[in-house]
């Protein structure tokens, strides 16, 4: 072996000593990390359904669904453990909007579902779109939920609302599905 | 399919004009100020961009979802994407020199420092974080690149015509650049006002 | 020697600070310096961790830079930098959440940011490594400081009032974030909202460089006018000042008769 050949392995190895040493550092620390992170993210979702139902005191754990947008529900009891309505996850993205995590309230029987209020856990739509689609779209509808206050997706944010539109109806007609209608 | 590939071409134009990358999102700001008045070297390095975003994205994209993902490795997307992005520019510049060594003349400096721009990593690392499937990928790098190729050639263009006229002696350069800047950024800030 | 030592490791210590500010001066890491500061605590929080990064960065660069070869040197660095990165950024997603939201991709974009790559290159492989983590501290006192003077402009114009809390949630009072009123408050209303865009982002950052151009020049234009008026009181000593010839020739004439 001659002395360029020994250099190349030399170099060489010095790379991958400081590839796998900085590979093992993050992966370790991931080790720590990952658990706070998703004590973090209970945390803002307990938070949530506390906006979405306000007299929730305790709720089920994460019931599975499928669906194209939903993950899964919780179902929510206030103080006097009495069901308030079941609370859906969402996710999805939609063209320019990025990845949005919605929580959706839905009660009621299976012949007359009531909507309740929306909450977002991230809000896909960046920028100026962002806040409109809050300010004109999910407050008014969180006001006073109802189908009109849902189509009216000509917020100015028309990508993000239609999405949010689709992933409420997605939600009820799971709803009415799992009460036992259809 | 229709609808996706009107979603598609809205995303393009979202990304190069609404949502423009330079002057909205604020990638590449260091290279857009420091490419001066000559109009022919910024649109040389706005069409490197190009290049460089369009091919690092094909290549990250698949990187993410079928290695990486799956290895259940998400948080060394960094290290990984930013060693593909300067193997990247390395072999662009390679095959810009042994093409056209004209053209690599005239990029002088500005090739390798498409390493160190913004673009190229937020382009890539905003795909993985937010979810986007390849279409929308596609969409943002194709809109992202040619968003800051319209920029710089435009902000070329103004600065050859403002070193023409007095100005302050204290705005004379960067200032009036980035004032410059700014009122590119408020014309565009008009077209926020369509309804996507 | 320990003089000299000191006053070096001193000076640049300070220099990072102010005469060669990374932002203002060099005008390197301006992408994060107009995308955060349109809050006070996202621009401090930035400013933090970048220079925790930048340290970080320096400090391991100098204590390996005898052996690192020099063809290999950008991607090492490379390396080097986004690992330092990805442990900031995955620390701050667990114990800062609000702060890694706010700051979005503009914490990865660190490892491109030009002014570590720029020290790492420039300094940190040819110093000592208490002289590089002097360098680092420097550096990112200096860029912070640069980040908070655009932010507290932005956000007093802009939203009006200084928010405290929303960030470091530790700094809140009964649950509450913390606001100063200045522009805006409870009943009025006087803030302008260009400054929290984009465009507002530039316009300040481009006033804020023509005042520093303006004292500077104004510096230059004093010292540029001492010297003349050092060069011009030399020129008229020397023609004033008597050569040695003339006084004995203007004795000499004096004889004659009376």
């Amino acid at each position: 072996m001659n002395d360029s050949m020994k250099r190349y392995f030399k170099v060489g190895g010095l790379l991958c000593a400081i590839g796998a040493i900085s590979a093992l550092l993050i992966t370790g620390l991931n080790v720590f990390t990952a658990p706070k992170i998703e004590a973090n993210l209970q945390e803002k979702k307990a938070a949530g359904l506390k906006v979405v139902y306000s007299e929730t005191v305790s709720w089920s754990d994460d019931v599975a669904v499928s669906g194209h947008y939903l993950t899964s529900y919780n179902v929510c009891y206030d103080a006097a453990d009495k069901e308030l309505g079941y609370v859906y996850a969402a996710t999805g993205s939609s063209g320019v909007v990025k990845t949005t995590k919605l929580l959706i309230g839905v009660s009621g029987t299976a012949e007359a579902p009531e909507l309740g209020k929306i909450y977002f856990l991230t809000n896909g739509a960046t920028g100026a779109y962002g806040v409109k689609v809050q300010n004109n779209y999910v407050d008014p509808y969180n006001s006073a939920p109802s189908d009109g206050a849902l189509g009216d997706v000509q917020c100015g944010a028309t990508v993000a609302a239609s999405l949010i539109k689709a992933m409420v109806e997605e939600a009820r007609s799971s709803y009415v599905a799992s009460k036992g209608g259809h | 399919m229709y609808a996706y590939f009107v979603s598609f071409l809205l995303s393009i134009v979202t990304y190069l004009l609404i949502d423009n990358v330079v002057l909205s999102r604020f990638y590449g700001i260091c290279s857009f100020v420091g490419v001066g008045n000559k109009v022919k070297s910024a649109f040389s390095m706005g069409l490197a961009v190009v290049f460089v975003i369009v091919f690092a994205t094909l290549i990250c994209f698949p990187i993410y979802y079928y290695v990486l993902v799956p290895a259940g490795l998400p948080f060394m997307d960094t290290v990984v994407y930013i060693l593909v992005i300067a193997c990247l520019v390395q072999v662009v510049g390679f095959f810009i020199k042994k093409y056209s060594p004209a053209l690599y003349k005239s990029l002088g400096i500005y090739l390798p420092l498409i390493t160190t721009n913004c673009a190229v990593l937020g382009v890539v690392t905003e795909n993985s974080n937010s979810g986007f499937d390849f279409g929308m990928s596609m969409a943002n790098a194709l809109g992202t690149s040619l968003g800051y190729l319209l920029m710089i050639v435009i902000f070329a263009c103004i600065r050859m015509r403002l070193d023409s006229y007095t100005a302050p002696r204290a705005m004379k350069g960067v200032p009036l650049a980035l004032i410059t800047a700014g009122l590119m950024a408020m014309a565009l800030m008009g077209l926020t006002g369509l309804g996507v | 020697m320990d003089e000299i030592a000191r006053k070096r490791h001193h000076e640049s210590f300070v220099a990072g600070i102010i005469k060669e500010n990374p932002l203002f001066v060099a005008i390197l890491g301006t992408c994060p310096a107009l995308a955060v500061t349109t809050t006070l605590e996202a621009a401090l929080g930035m400013g933090v961790l970048f220079t925790f990064v930048l340290v970080g960065s320096n400090v391991l660069i100098s204590a390996l830079r005898k052996l690192i070869p020099e063809e290999v040197e950008t991607p090492a660095y490379i390396v080097i930098v986004a690992t330092f990165v990805t442990v900031v950024k995955m620390l701050c997603e667990a114990y800062i959440p609000n702060l890694y939201s706010s700051l979005g991709v503009f914490l990865a974009l660190l490892v491109v940011n030009c002014i570590v790559l720029g020290r790492a290159e420039a300094f940190a492989n040819k110093n000592s490594v208490y002289d590089s983590f002097l360098d680092g501290i420097g550096n990112g006192i200096g860029y912070t400081l640069a980040l908070l003077l655009i932010a507290l402009i932005r956000e007093v114009l802009g939203t009006g009032m200084i928010t405290i809390g929303d960030i470091f949630t530790f700094l809140k009072v009964n649950g509450a974030s913390i606001h100063l009123y200045i522009l805006k408050g409870p009943t009025w209303d006087y803030s302008i909202y260009l400054f929290g865009t984009p465009a507002g982002a530039f316009f300040v950052f481009g006033v804020i460089m023509a005042v520093l151009a303006y004292k500077a020049n104004k510096k230059k234009d004093r010292e540029a006018a001492e010297r003349r008026a050092r060069a011009f009181a030399a020129a008229e000593a020397a023609k004033k000042a008597p050569s040695p010839i003339a006084p004995v020739a203007q004795v000499a004439p004096k004889g004659g008769n009376d």
